[in-house]
């Protein structure tokens, strides 16, 4: 009879890590049974080719320890050679270590320009979905207006007139694209929040933050990890750009974009290497969230 | 009902335009030290920036400020640039005119192809051609535009000179009037590098719709009938699926001026996203915030226009 | 176009021999397969039949039976992955499945009709009526658009259009589901094939429409002499309309005959089992006959008789080959026939 749980048990529980364990109970429920079910092949290929990416940027420094500031003034403007497996620049930096650095910067702020826009999306979609009607309504409005704006071009003023560095870039990018992913947060939890089983969990007293966290976080899981991975391509691809145009990630710190932008301004020698590597690792980033965002896509409509 | 939509969707749109000029101003301003600062230099002398805040009236108080902003706005005054040694306005003819041409021409282009592919993806779909193009609508979708454009850069203007690399073309033509071909010429590179990316979006779509079409009844209605293969795509699928065009090119506004952006600074063609980016890295802020403007009020009617033009099409379908 | 060369001159010699008792469609073993290697399977087997001019077929069966593929073979519209693997089917003196596709397309559009089960959705949504009608007659009975209009026109009112000169120009949603299925009729008669496939032509249709629906095709098959295969899973629609009936199951036929023949006594016990499902006027005390579980799917099919798992009769030896054919023109396949002439 003293092991039935009493209410208080029941909210120490659930109150007990509440971040952690949304995340770890969300992982070993929902996730494993859903990914485990019906693989698609291009759910594998995204998620690999962006894993290599990753790890090139991040452990290829510790196999090739080569300094991308390093300045080899005999070694201007090589073609790639086993000495210098991407090359060199006109300053004769090594190619390949540039990339990686630039990997890094690349990738590192996308990532985290992507969680930034997450965070906030949830927060306001859920928000807007869980308040009365009237709050709900001028949230929306508000969002329409938002998501009316268009988002690069404010991204290159607003790279105008902030200092830039890491910390401003990743938050222009979140603060430039929660409003997308916080319609889609709304919408879901909206149709989700009509089911039986919140219905049910309110019936014993569910706080609404509990029905926030467990059933609608764990139904839209799915199609938030789709429209993330869409968010992460848009991101690269924006930060890319951004640093293309001198508005990014500056110099002399290598960022994918910028490494780009500087093969283009040396186009008329005709140097492959400092063209085609950055754009391609570009590419490659931008494809593999794509394929895979796609792969997930058609593992949820083949159930 | 419908009309309480329109006005729903123009009470948007307003309240965006109003959140943008608010944004912008207010962010111009809150720069450290103000716009006088940027446009000065850090190291400009006090008095400088005093008579520079006079001449521009920065020393009235933020209010007052914003709300000649408006004034200025609704007379068409636009600012002076002080690195370009112009008024923004005029400034912003010429070069808006050049970016339209690009931007139709890509569109156009666009349009053209993505039927035709979005018409064969369908009729192949779920066979090896449909899959094929499916895959490769996702690899051109994913290459960063600015990329593409370098490429061809290389590849045609490089490479072989069979197109310059930049710029914009013009002059006389040698019987006169306007040299028509010369600015072709200098707009092919950079109109297939923004329709490439355009094209592998809309037609991804448009495979989708056709796909759907072709599956429809009415289309074995019409083998049965004995219809040939080519008058079903064109008389009977083609009129279906293209009926939510007009909205998907509404969508797609914002995009192409993306991807105008990008293109004209890798091809150093003088249009309005080149303009904006010059003056992003000069921090000339007066031209900036004006294309900002422009180019946010463009894409804010581009998307009212699509949500329209989408209602009064499901309307009457609906009707009907 | 290259097609209008193989017309031939429509009309006038067809029908003079359509009033006469000429085999119209003569189908001979008839196997379709989907799949290739050691995955194909067959969905129909060696099915064989004849229609005369003015004579109905019924096609019976349950969903699966391979009734709808049978109509698709003779149209050669099956799907992807499917081709006929033997067999022949003969329409007059032509074999289709040696046509070329632009011949099988002409055949299609003016000796064979074909109507479907739902109206709605087998008209474009987007043509008016007229156009759709007259499609068939100006692309291969070689018509100007007017000629093809006035024939439009005679179409409408030949089945039953009320007010059919306005209603032309009228899209399908503009129609009720009986009127959107006389537009179909039309549509399938453009050209007065020499034979018309009804697939379940009524099922989507109220009672009263169904019997306007049916009586108009086979006042329609008088006049112009064509042969009919009607196919449906209802057999009272069978009993009422058609003078020779063929009982599809699993892709085989169990039974085919003379209609009245068939009625009076059928012998194979899954035909017996589908009459005694239909409910009855009198005798309403009896419990309504069904027959438990589902038919083997095409890649399942086994090898003695497929009925033999849900059949009542069912001996060992059901199971080892498949049954002989017994019977001459009323014939069935089974080793245990209900007894005849009840």
């Amino acid at each position: 009879m003293s092991n039935i749980p009493t209410d208080m048990d029941v909210n120490k529980r659930l109150l007990a890590r509440p971040i952690a364990g949304m995340f770890t109970r969300l992982w070993t429920d929902s996730l494993r049974h859903w990914v485990g079910q019906y693989s698609h092949p291009m759910t594998w290929i995204g998620l690999g080719i962006f894993v290599l990416l990753i790890l090139f940027s991040w452990v290829g420094q510790l196999l090739y320890p080569a300094d991308p500031l390093a300045i080899h003034a005999n070694h201007i403007l090589l073609a790639p050679s086993w000495q210098f497996p991407f090359g060199t620049d006109n300053l004769g930096r090594n190619m390949l270590a540039r990339m990686m650095e630039g990997g890094r910067a690349t990738l590192e702020v996308g990532l985290l320009g992507s969680f930034i826009a997450i965070f906030l999306g949830i927060l306001y979609g859920m928000t807007a979905a869980l308040s009365p009607r009237w709050l709900d309504k001028v949230l929306m409005r508000l969002l329409d207006a938002l998501l009316a704006l268009p988002g690069v071009v404010l991204m290159i003023f607003f790279a105008a007139i902030v200092p830039l560095n890491t910390l401003s870039l990743v938050l222009v990018l979140g603060f430039l694209s929660w409003p997308g992913l916080a319609r889609i947060v709304r919408n879901e939890a909206l149709a989700y929040k009509e089911r039986d089983y919140v219905l049910a969990a309110r019936q014993f007293g569910a706080s609404t933050f509990y029905i926030a966290r467990t059933h609608l976080m764990r139904s839209m899981l799915p199609i938030l990890i789709v429209n993330t991975t869409f968010m992460v391509a848009d991101l690269i691809l924006a930060l890319s750009g951004l640093s293309f145009l001198g508005l990014g990630i500056q110099p002399p710190h290598a960022s994918w974009g910028g490494l780009l932008n500087d093969g283009l301004q040396l186009v008329i020698i005709g140097p492959w290497w400092l063209i085609v590597f950055p754009g391609v690792a570009i590419f490659l980033a931008i494809v593999a969230m794509n394929v895979l965002g796609q792969g997930l896509l058609a593992q949820m409509e083949g159930r | 009902m419908m009309r309480r939509m329109i006005v729903h969707r123009l009470a948007t749109s307003v309240l965006s335009l109003f959140l943008l000029v608010t944004m912008v101003f207010f962010l111009i301003h809150a720069t450290p030290g103000g716009p006088a600062y940027s446009i000065l230099g850090m190291h400009a002398t006090p008095e400088a920036v005093a008579a520079l805040n006079r001449q521009m009236g920065l020393d009235h108080p933020i209010w007052q400020q914003y709300g000649i902003w408006w004034t200025h706005l609704f007379e068409g005054n636009l600012g002076y640039s002080f690195t370009q040694h112009a008024p923004v306005a005029s400034l912003m003819g010429s070069y808006l005119k050049n970016s339209i041409l690009l931007y139709v021409l890509a569109t156009v282009v666009a349009i053209l192809f993505s039927v035709l592919i979005g018409m064969f993806q369908g009729y192949w779909a779920e066979r090896i051609p449909g899959v094929l193009i499916g895959a490769g609508q996702i690899v051109v979708y994913s290459i960063p535009v600015f990329f593409i454009g370098v490429m061809l850069i290389l590849f045609f203007a490089i490479d072989v000179s069979w197109f310059p690399p930049g710029g914009i073309g013009g002059g006389e033509s040698w019987h006169g009037g306007v040299n028509v071909g010369s600015y072709l010429h200098h707009m092919i590179l950079p109109a297939i590098t923004i329709a490439l990316p355009l094209t592998a979006g809309l037609s991804r779509y448009f495979g989708h719709q056709a796909r759907s079409e072709y599956r429809l009844d009415y289309v074995r209605t019409a083998r049965a009938r004995g219809v040939p293969p080519l008058r079903i795509a064109v008389n009977h699928v083609l009129r279906n699926a293209i009926r939510p065009l007009i909205t998907v090119i509404g969508m797609m506004i914002p995009g192409i001026f993306v991807g105008g952006i990008l293109t004209e600074s890798v091809f150093n063609y003088p249009g309005l996203g080149w303009l904006l980016w010059r003056s992003a890295l000069e921090q000339d802020y007066p031209t900036l915030t004006a294309i900002v403007l422009l180019i946010g009020v463009l894409t804010i009617l581009g998307n009212l226009a699509a949500d329209l033009t989408n209602s009064i099409l499901d309307v009457r379908v609906r009707y009907e | 176009m290259a097609d209008k060369t193989q017309h031939r001159s429509h009309m006038p010699l067809r029908e003079t021999d359509m009033r006469s008792e000429t085999t119209v469609l003569q189908v001979k073993d008839l196997t379709v397969t989907f799949g290739r290697g050691r995955k194909a399977f067959n969905v129909i087997e060696s099915l064989s039949f004849e229609v005369r001019a003015g004579e109905t077929l019924g096609l019976v069966g349950e969903s699966g039976s391979g009734k709808s593929m049978t109509a698709a073979a003779l149209m050669g519209l099956l799907p992807w992955g499917g081709k006929i693997s033997s067999g022949s089917v003969q329409l007059g003196n032509t074999e289709i499945t040696r046509l070329s596709n632009a011949a099988l397309r002409a055949a299609r559009g003016r000796e064979i009709g074909m109507i479907f089960q739902n109206p709605l959705s087998s008209l474009n949504p987007s043509l008016t009526v007229a156009q759709q009608i007259a499609e068939p007659y100006r692309l291969y009975c070689g018509a100007t658009d007017q000629a093809a209009r006035a024939h439009a026109l005679q179409l409408l009112q030949e089945v039953g259009v009320p007010d059919a000169e306005r209603r032309l120009d009228d899209y399908p949603h503009q129609f009720s589901g009986g009127m959107r299925q006389r537009v179909m009729i039309a549509m399938a008669l453009t050209c007065k094939p020499r034979l018309l496939i009804a697939d379940e032509p009524t099922t989507a249709l109220d009672v009263i429409n169904q019997a306007q629906i049916l009586r108009l095709i086979q006042r329609l098959q008088k006049e112009h002499g064509m042969a009919v295969i009607f196919i449906t899973h209802d057999l009272s629609l069978v009993a009422e309309y058609a003078q020779k009936v063929m009982v599809l199951y699993a892709g085989k036929t169990v039974e085919q005959g003379p209609a009245e023949a068939f009625f009076r006594a059928p012998r194979h016990p899954y035909s017996q089992a589908l009459l005694h499902a239909i409910p009855r006027l009198f005798n309403t005390g009896e419990r309504l006959g069904d027959i438990d579980g589902l038919p083997p799917r095409p890649q399942e099919f086994p090898v003695g008789c497929r009925f033999a798992e849900r059949c009542p009769a069912v001996t060992p030896e059901c199971l080892q080959a498949y049954p002989t054919r017994q019977g001459e023109v009323h014939h069935f396949y089974c080793i245990h026939p209900v007894r005849g002439a009840a």
